[in-house]
């Protein structure tokens, strides 16, 4: 694919990351199912060849609006080490955007972000289809329910589906930058592997990386001593990792899985029956979530 | 006003994961459809097809028989209300309402109009110039339908709306989308894991499980004859009692118990080969009854049963018992006075259970 795309656009090149700058000489395309970008430039691209690149992929706008702006500061602050848009004692976080439509309007998300979050939160757009939330760490720290409130405003408002990455908070102070640009590859990386997922964080996505990561030896072990006595129960699987990501709390788990707690209490119990490992012990809880995350990989 | 109809339709993540497997429906207009399942059944991710907001992997989908795969999702005239209220915090009722509008440049005086309107039909006008936070989680629900009838869109997608409330206000709220809905006559697909919501708001249920339909039909008919065991389970409180046994010269063995059964079913079962076999029995609790005139009436089909655990919930007393290790339970009337640890007769009204294979599940017909 890439050889014939080179032998059609010499200029050809394919990107992890969305460019920052535009040479005004070319197109930026994005492959929204490998999640990679194309640039080509414009001059070796016929009009009907554009008319089909458009057909197969999202065509990408930077931003390069008001080159003196806030944002622009931003942009070379998160990018490349640019001088720090607010004062260096602050803390700040990024929250990342990407929406597969080039029909938002900046100024409506602008004003969505306001009537959302008040002054609170800094947006920069980025592209067509990604932009940024600078946060400052202050009294109120906005949280995953008031972002997760915020994509279905957008989502009814807007009719875009959203996907986040919330960032850590960091001193604004140097390297930042390299911060946001590793958290920029934690969101691929979860995009990639949780794509029914809408809000990402490193927390979330650092344990599917680790079974991504993890031997065929070890799988094989966790295979042969809790998928296969369950038999690849995803059910249980499912309650498993339900009642770990809710803290251990059977009452909040029986709520999200929309189930009785004396339900939830013999699935548990269920489980430990059938593997033997106590999974209200750290180490037990360890390997059954390292489990139900190889099942829903395999 | 739309008549929608979804052929054939998968969502098919990377990885071959599979969170919606050959949906069809054809909704008519006006219909109230409520999709009902547990947690990760695919009822939301068939909804948000539906909005556009995730792409079909295979099948088609039509409004008024145009072909919507392909249509923008802010290009297919729908509305949708969410479980959270998805309210601008800085912003008043007014504007909460009115922005959809404002990004579509619908002109001033319109937008007017219908927030007023809207706002009327919901009883919002005295709280425009309110800012959310100084409304009850009523009334702001009630903004979130407002935000969608101001759209006066072809039809309602709802996501759990009322998951946020608390148990009475939800029972309101549940009676004031009924009336609305019979108000505006806009068809909605509805979508929650709670069955009564269900059962009392749709005019259709489709009752999903692992990304599969189970059943379709109005609730009646999806109580009354239940496909398999998972709708006759998952419908239904308390839920149908199951039990596992075998039909041996016209009863229905539950270990050393036998339930006669009625000559119709029992035909029906020998003509299809059950005869011998295991199988899967279901009784709704309130088919199994204490009262004299029952256990006359199902004088063949009576067991004794200890009461274990009995639960006084105003007109009806819940008892829980076990038949041959097999727990039950059964819905009778408050007259009784009935207390855990007492012994009694019970009868089992077999006219109304449901037989279903035991390899498959399915009822038999």
């Amino acid at each position: 694919m890439k050889t014939k795309l080179t032998e059609l656009f010499p200029s050809y090149q394919l990107l992890s990351e969305c460019p920052v700058e535009d040479d005004n000489e070319s197109y930026i395309f994005h492959n929204t199912y490998t999640n990679n970008y194309m640039k080509i430039k414009k001059k070796e691209v016929s009009a009907r060849e554009f008319a089909l690149l458009l057909s197969l992929y999202k065509l990408i706008t930077i931003n390069t609006r008001a080159s003196d702006s806030v944002s622009k500061k931003w942009i070379q602050f998160l990018y490349e080490n640019g001088d720090a848009p607010v004062k260096e004692t602050t803390d700040i976080r990024v929250i990342q955007l990407l929406y597969q439509t080039d029909t938002v309007k900046e100024s409506d998300l602008e004003e969505a972000v306001t009537a959302y979050f008040g002054d609170s939160l800094q947006l920069v757009v980025l592209s067509s289809q990604e932009a940024v939330l600078i946060e400052q760490r202050s009294e109120y720290i906005q949280t995953v329910e008031d972002f997760s409130s915020f994509l279905v405003a957008l989502e009814s408002d807007f009719f875009i589906n959203v996907k986040m990455y919330i960032g850590k908070f960091h001193s604004i102070s140097p390297p930042f930058s390299s911060h946001f640009l590793t958290e920029k590859e934690w969101f691929s990386k979860g995009i990639s592997t949780i794509r029914a997922e809408r809000i990402y964080t490193m927390e979330k996505v650092f344990p599917f990386s680790l079974i991504a990561q993890m031997s065929d030896e070890m799988k094989e072990i966790i295979i042969k001593e809790v998928l296969l006595p369950i038999n690849y129960d995803m059910e249980l699987l499912q309650t498993m990792q339900q009642f770990f990501e809710s803290g251990f709390n059977a009452s909040v788990t029986a709520k999200k899985l929309h189930v009785h707690r004396n339900t939830l209490q013999y699935r548990l119990t269920k489980f430990q029956d059938m593997t033997g490992l106590s999974i209200r012990n750290f180490d037990g809880a360890l390997v059954a979530f390292c489990a139900s995350l190889i099942a829903t990989e395999q | 006003m739309a008549k929608m109809v979804l052929e054939n339709v998968f969502k098919i993540y990377d990885k071959n994961v599979t969170a919606v497997s050959d949906f069809n429906i054809s909704v008519e207009d006006q219909e109230f459809i409520v999709l009902v399942g547990p947690s990760g059944c695919g009822k939301s991710t068939t909804l948000r097809m539906i909005a556009g907001l995730e792409e079909i992997s295979k099948g088609e989908f039509r409004i008024d028989d145009k072909l919507m795969n392909d249509v923008q999702p802010k290009d297919r005239d729908i509305a949708m209300v969410f479980q959270n209220y998805a309210l601008y915090p800085h912003m008043t009722v007014y504007d909460n309402m009115a922005f959809g509008l404002k990004l579509r440049k619908f002109n001033k005086a319109d937008i007017d109009q219908r927030v007023k309107n809207a706002a009327e039909i919901l009883g919002l006008e005295t709280f425009l110039k309110r800012k959310p936070a100084a409304l009850s989680g009523g009334q702001r629900q009630r903004v979130a339908l407002g935000r969608a009838i101001v759209r006066d869109a072809k039809l309602f997608l709802m996501d759990e709306p009322l998951s946020n409330l608390d148990a009475k206000l939800r029972v309101q709220m549940r009676a004031e989308i009924a009336k609305l809905h019979r108000r505006l006559k806009t068809t909605t697909i509805y979508v929650t894991h709670d069955q009564t919501e269900a059962m009392t708001m749709a005019s259709r249920l489709v009752v999903m499980k692992d990304g599969f339909i189970q059943q379709i039909g109005t609730p009646k008919e999806v109580y009354e004859t239940p496909e398999n065991v998972f709708v006759g389970s998952f419908i239904g409180s308390p839920a149908m009692n199951f039990f596992n046994g075998k039909v041996v010269n016209g009863y229905f063995e539950v270990g050393k118990v036998k339930l006669k059964i009625p000559a119709n079913k029992l035909t029906q079962l020998i003509d299809q080969g059950y005869n011998g076999k295991d199988m899967i029995i279901g009784v709704r609790p309130e088919h199994i009854s204490e009262d004299a005139s029952s256990l006359a009436k199902f004088a063949e089909s009576t067991v004794n049963a200890h009461v274990e655990v009995s639960e006084l919930t105003g007109a009806e007393i819940i008892i829980y018992s076990s038949l041959e290790g097999q727990q039950y339970v059964a819905r009778v009337s408050s007259e009784s006075f009935i207390q855990p640890g007492q012994n009694l007769k019970l009868a089992f009204d077999l006219d109304s259970a449901h037989f279903f294979d035991k390899d498959t599940e399915s009822r038999i017909r």
